[in-house]
């Protein structure tokens, strides 16, 4: 029952019944005889932190016998379980992220104008059951005999509440979903582990997904080539039911706030490569055999010299001329 | 309200190029004062750099017009030239055509010149060349193509058209909705 304290005094921690030795080992003893110099050390710590759970507060109990309060763990102990992956981000939440969009907090309780009193916006009594409490409703003149609208908004709701559900469980497909395609394609190096079948079907089940994504790549491009395949390139034609408006097509323009410097610059530029700057308007040379239009524009001169009977015959006549003068 | 891409700039300096040539220079370069071109619902304004800064503050449904409204796009994307930029042309115009007193009118109604009307014309214009037509006073009235050039202009008989007509000061009666 007695308790060595060596050079440096035996810390515990006894929240976690463990007594620490920090002292160094006597090399001695310890080639000596092995086992039983380490067993009178243990004994020694052990002895000492028995001593001293007896020390603590003892509350009598009367199923157990004494019992002690341990007190606050001391020492930091390291994690247990690995630290959580972080979960992929919904649909919403990718978008919010691109855009720098921040999620505003909204209070329970929400100031109604009518009743000029705090009323929750969801829940019992909440407000967003005010149009379907209502006793009485404005009902538009084309309604038919049956419509009743509190029936309506109430379904309204319920649609909003299912449309919601079926989002959040596309998140988790969509989630489970990338979870499964990264382990898959993890798992294709350790092919040992797993089943030969298992292995491949990971791989054609990679290289189908690919495939189908190429394919719908090409199929949504071939789509946009043929709505703008009309004669007036797809700009006034009627939409199909199926199709969806044209995304990411959308012109980009100067600003409008820009340096007015920079932009003069542009047009000055643009001038000279029209050819309207200081060099000088140069017009368009004309096709091969009109000639320069500046001066004559040999059509019509052969035109009004033939009388309208064209060059072939100008040439016959001015041929007859000269042999007829000769 | 936008400032207009290169593409828009293309075209409408080649349309003003035809009228007014080199001294397209001057409309885009103004040292004092200098202006620039703005879209709005498809019609070209060409406004100083004070004015468009102050119209950056009216929302588009509320901003009618702002400076001259030189022309408007079409749907194809080709450019008009409207009567509203006649100050401009005239100031900085290539060829000039002078019409006769008595010529004046029909033009401001909307007919091409015939030569009889014809007063004066620049010596060496060519044919199909952007022209002002101003009165023999000097006074703008319109503007328009020429049919022919200057030499062979005095050879046609007087009934025959020299002008072609594009847009005259008639139409800010005539067109006065439509105009800005």
């Amino acid at each position: 029952t007695a308790v060595q304290q060596g050079e440096t005094p035996l810390t515990f921690d006894l929240g976690l019944l463990a007594s620490f030795d920090p002292n160094p080992i006597d090399s001695k003893a310890y080639s000596q005889d092995l086992e039983s110099y380490l067993k009178q050390r243990s004994r020694n710590a052990t002895q000492a932190l028995i001593n001293n759970i007896f020390n603590l507060k003892v509350t009598r109990d009367i199923d157990h016998g004494p019992l002690a309060t341990l007190p606050a763990i001391q020492t930091r102990l390291p994690r247990e379980k690995p630290l959580p992956k972080p979960k992929p981000l919904t649909k919403w939440e990718k978008f919010a992220k691109i855009k720098g969009i921040q999620n505003k907090k909204k209070d329970k309780m929400v100031f109604d104008e009518d009743t000029q009193t705090w009323v929750p916006s969801w829940g019992y009594k909440g407000a967003n059951k005010k149009v379907e409490d209502q006793w009485i409703h404005v009902v538009k003149a084309g309604a038919e005999d049956d419509y009743s609208p509190a029936k309506a908004a109430a379904k309204e709701r319920k649609d909003r509440k299912l449309k919601n559900e079926a989002q959040r469980l596309k998140n988790l497909a969509r989630a489970n979903q990338a979870e499964t395609k990264s382990s898959s394609a993890s798992g294709l190096g350790d092919g040992k582990s797993q089943s030969g079948a298992l292995g491949s079907g990971s791989a054609s089940q990679v290289a189908k997904a690919a495939a189908r994504q190429k394919r719908k790549a090409e199929l949504e491009a071939d789509v946009l080539r043929s709505r703008a395949s009309t004669a007036s390139m797809g700009k006034f034609d009627k939409r199909l039911e199926g199709e969806g408006k044209a995304k990411g097509i959308k012109r980009k323009f100067d600003p409008l706030e820009q340096d007015t410097g920079a932009e003069r610059q542009a047009s000055m530029a643009l001038l000279s490569k029209l050819g309207t700057g200081p060099g000088g308007l140069k017009k368009k040379a004309n096709s091969v055999g009109q000639g320069d239009s500046e001066l004559v524009n040999t059509r019509k001169a052969v035109k009004f010299a033939s009388g309208g009977s064209g060059g072939v015959a100008l040439g016959r006549k001015q041929a007859q001329g000269a042999s007829g003068a000769k | 309200m936008r400032p207009l891409t290169e593409e828009e700039t293309k075209t409408v300096f080649e349309k003003l190029a035809n009228y007014i040539g080199k001294n397209l220079v001057h409309l885009i370069d103004r040292p004092e004062d200098p202006h620039v071109f703005r879209l709005h619902k498809d019609k070209v304004y060409y406004v100083s750099e004070n004015t468009m800064r102050l119209s950056i503050s009216i929302s588009r449904p509320n901003l009618v017009s702002l400076g001259t409204c030189f022309g408007k796009f079409s749907k194809t994307g080709k450019f008009r030239l409207h009567i509203t930029c006649l100050d401009h042309l005239v100031q900085y115009a290539r060829y000039k055509v002078w019409i006769k007193p008595n010529g004046e009118l029909p033009f401001l109604y909307g007919n091409h010149v015939v030569k009889a009307h014809l007063g004066r014309i620049t010596d060496d214009t060519p044919e199909h060349a952007g022209v002002v037509v101003l009165s023999m006073a000097g006074v703008g009235l319109g503007f328009g193509v020429t049919a022919r050039s200057t030499a062979d202009t005095r050879k046609l008989d007087p009934t025959s058209i020299i002008v072609f007509h594009q847009a005259d000061v008639g139409e800010y009666l005539r067109d006065e909705d439509t105009l800005f």
